[in-house]
């Protein structure tokens, strides 16, 4: 049985299927946390959309 | 309206001024000098094809080139951009989908082929580049769910991008041109 693509990002979707749940995680996740979904998720706008949350990005 | 209250231009660095302004005025220099020569005097010079359900001007391989060298600066934060303003944008329903760039390197005839069929399918014939520390990607904004997961199958995406969840949903491609 093939492992799972990008198990850390379909978890996190599976845990927060909106946009609103994710961002309201998002928030409250470390950077070390958040770097771990961007190193993990194989999509540009993902990680830009990831990055966002993160504690020294700009708004 | 005046033009530079509508770009709220105190708020943006002279870079992006310039950007914007340069892409305005357009015609000439934008239009393609990417081994590619657009129409003299239009943007979106490669034309034809397409029926895009928009009606933005289609960028060519040449805009979208100088999009990338232009958004590679540090003047630019990570997000994504219209290729023709080079402004920010956010949409809150449809998907993004894009087709391998890295490493490749397609005729002018094999890109304006490929980014034809993209406009046809995206919601308003524009293209945009997302930017996250490396190299800019060029993609396009699809309203439908069952053309972005075709396109990307096709080109054997690994993942599009559904704005209104916050998902990369998986398609199951590789990344690579096959």
């Amino acid at each position: 049985m093939s492992e799972e693509r990008f198990p850390l990002v379909k978890e996190f979707q599976r845990k927060y299927p909106t946009r609103e749940e994710k961002e309201k995680a998002l928030s409250k996740m470390s950077d070390e946390e958040i770097d771990a979904l961007i190193a993990d998720c194989p999509n540009v706008q993902g990680k830009i959309f990831y990055a966002k949350f993160k504690k020294g990005a700009k708004a | 309206m005046n033009l530079l209250k509508a770009l709220d231009v105190k708020s943006m660095s002279k870079q992006r001024i310039r950007d914007i302004a340069e892409g305005l005025l357009d015609g000439g220099e934008g239009s393609g000098n990417f081994g590619h020569k657009g129409r003299p005097g239009q943007r979106g010079g490669s034309g034809g094809g397409g029926g895009s359900k928009g009606h933005a001007t289609k960028a060519t391989k040449g805009e979208h080139q100088k999009a990338i060298d232009r958004l590679r600066s540090k003047d630019y934060d990570d997000g994504t951009y219209s290729v023709t303003s080079l402004k920010p944008v956010d949409f809150k329903d449809g998907y993004q989908v894009t087709f391998c760039q890295i490493g490749d390197d397609y005729s002018d005839e094999e890109y304006a082929e490929k980014v034809n069929e993209f406009y046809e399918y995206s919601s308003d014939g524009e293209s945009y580049a997302g930017k996250f520390q490396s190299e800019p990607e060029i993609s396009f904004h699809v309203s439908s769910l069952e053309d972005a997961i075709r396109l990307a199958k096709k080109y054997n995406q690994i993942s599009i991008w559904d704005w209104a969840t916050g998902d990369s949903i998986d398609t199951g491609g590789t990344g690579r041109r096959d």
